[in-house]
């Protein structure tokens, strides 16, 4: 009789306390961009974790907790009716901790293999920027981390524990934090060779260049002081022809030269 | 003598004749670098860093001037006038001084294309709207513009990937909120009729709806190949300057010997 009573317990115990599953929702592993922003966290859905459940009992409805404290995480494990209009994101600032993304249950359920394939299935959390439900899911707050976990609400249940199923709470996850540009330094990674090249030679050839110039022109003057009067005139293109047998000073006879 | 003379007349004619064709090369070079036919002159522009479009313009100048004067240096070589080479080598030596300051600045100003620049200059300028007066206001806008032009048209997105957006504050974000807009609507990929293909997909950024290239070597390739020819193509018609100037003195120095 005493072992009965036991057994009758236990079994009485078993279907208060809702099952929690080996299940720990993780921050998706594909390779996406956006995995985690400033605001947003994107989970792997928790397919082909309640199939039994939801097979079991119709109009099953998910939930997403999300805690932002071991407090909040504490405060929701200790109750046992969820009244998820009660737990909105305008409660979470004194609770630590609200519902959302209200999903149908067979949602969650093993996708069938041959649909499967390129299809994704994430649960981005902060997603709503407009809210147009109460359970609306905010975008999250940067300051804070978060740690989330599903559960298997019967809506059926009135003031009796409604929790059907539930996974772990995930590990704290911090948000993405931004760097401020103005601590971004836009200075070059020092000079080029190319740059020293360049500089380093034309600025050389610039000085050869112009001392040569000088020295041209001093030359030139100082010849023009004291230069011999006998020159042979040099050669010159595009007049009709060259013609020197006159050792003239002159060179400039070009049009002349036909008259002689 | 007369024969020494007429290969140096000759050798020199052979030079201008090179600068004269250098000359109109760097010309056309520089106009098309400064037509800016990737469009990413608003970029330099908006962070007061377009010295290289400067150095084109001189670029574009000098390289007709050097035309003009070897055909002056071809005419006073063979007709050996004295003021007329006088003059040749004054000008030439002023128009070599500016295609120095044009060479030395586009080679030096290569060295600022670091991705952090471009970054930086995305960041505080792209989607901001606090401008302050008029040219801020073009500069933004324009900045704006060429930068929603220049992500479709490369496939890319940020200067580093998407990411870019995300890891950094921006003017973008003070305007868009990070679950809505993780990035720019323009780093989506669009279908045939440039429609974006999924926006949901596009702002988790699943590989294959978001652009996960930087536009870093789109930006850069194009203004860095201008660069380098600016700046040593400019160099190199420089280094052969030098050697006919250097021929034209010593000519202008036996002229009446």
């Amino acid at each position: 009789m005493k072992l009965f009573l036991l057994a009758l317990l236990l079994c009485s115990l078993k279907g208060v306390d809702s099952m929690v599953k080996n299940y720990t929702p993780e921050v998706t592993n594909a390779n996406l961009a956006g995995r985690i922003t400033a605001t947003t966290i994107t989970f792997q859905q928790p397919l082909c974790q309640f199939d039994s459940e939801i097979n079991a009992t119709p109009g099953l409805i998910f939930w997403l907790v999300v805690a932002n404290s071991q407090r909040g995480q504490n405060t929701f494990d200790a109750i046992t009716f969820v009244q998820p209009s009660l737990m909105t994101h305008q409660t979470a600032s004194t609770a630590d901790y609200y519902l959302t993304l209200r999903t149908l249950a067979e949602r969650y359920l093993c996708p069938p293999t041959s649909s499967s394939n390129g299809e994704m299935y994430f649960v981005r959390v902060g997603q709503e920027t407009t809210c147009r439900t109460e359970t609306c899911n905010v975008p999250l707050n940067n300051s804070k981390s978060y740690s989330v976990k599903f559960i298997l609400i019967n809506p059926s249940l009135q003031n009796s524990p409604n929790v059907i199923a539930q996974t772990n709470w995930s590990s704290f996850i911090s948000l993405k934090t931004v760097v401020e540009p103005r601590n971004i330094d836009p200075s070059p990674r020092g000079r080029s060779a190319g740059m020293i090249v360049i500089t380093a030679i034309l600025s050389v050839l610039l000085f050869l260049l112009l001392a040569f110039f000088v020295a041209m022109l001093l030359m030139v003057c100082c010849r023009s002081t004291g230069k011999s009067d006998i020159s042979e005139p040099i050669p010159r293109w595009g007049s009709l022809k060259r013609y020197n047998t006159h050792n003239l000073k002159d060179t400039n006879i070009g049009p002349y030269a036909m008259k002689i | 003598m007369a024969k020494g003379v007429k290969v140096v007349q000759g050798l020199l004619i052979f030079g201008n004749v090179v600068i004269m064709l250098c000359g109109l090369a760097l010309t056309a070079e520089c106009i098309y670098h400064v037509s800016d036919q990737h469009g990413l002159w608003p970029l330099l522009s908006a962070a007061h860093n377009d010295d290289i479009f400067a150095a084109a313009w001189i670029g574009l100048f000098t390289g007709f001037s050097f035309f003009i004067l070897a055909i002056v240096g071809i005419v006073g070589v063979m007709k050996s006038f004295r003021g007329l080479l006088l003059a040749y080598l004054i000008l030439m030596i002023i128009v070599f001084i500016f295609e120095v300051a044009s060479c030395i600045t586009a080679a030096t100003h290569r060295d600022f294309f670091v991705p952090n620049f471009f970054l930086k200059q995305m960041l505080t300028l792209y989607e901001n709207r606090n401008w302050q007066n008029d040219e801020q206001f073009q500069n933004y806008v324009g900045l704006t513009t060429a930068w929603k032009r220049i992500m479709p048209e490369n496939e890319c997105c940020g200067i580093n990937g998407p990411q870019d957006w995300i890891n950094f504050n921006s003017a973008f974000r003070e305007s868009h909120l990070d679950a809505d807009f993780p990035w720019p609507r323009q780093c989506c990929t669009t279908n045939s009729v440039a429609q974006i293909e999924n926006v949901d997909a596009c702002k988790l950024g699943v590989n294959g709806f978001v652009y996960t290239q930087g536009c870093f070597e789109s930006i850069v390739g194009p203004l860095n190949r201008h660069t380098w020819g600016v700046a040593w193509f400019g160099f190199a018609i420089l280094c052969w300057t030098f050697f006919v100037l250097v021929g034209t003195m010593y000519y202008y120095a036996i002229l009446d010997i």
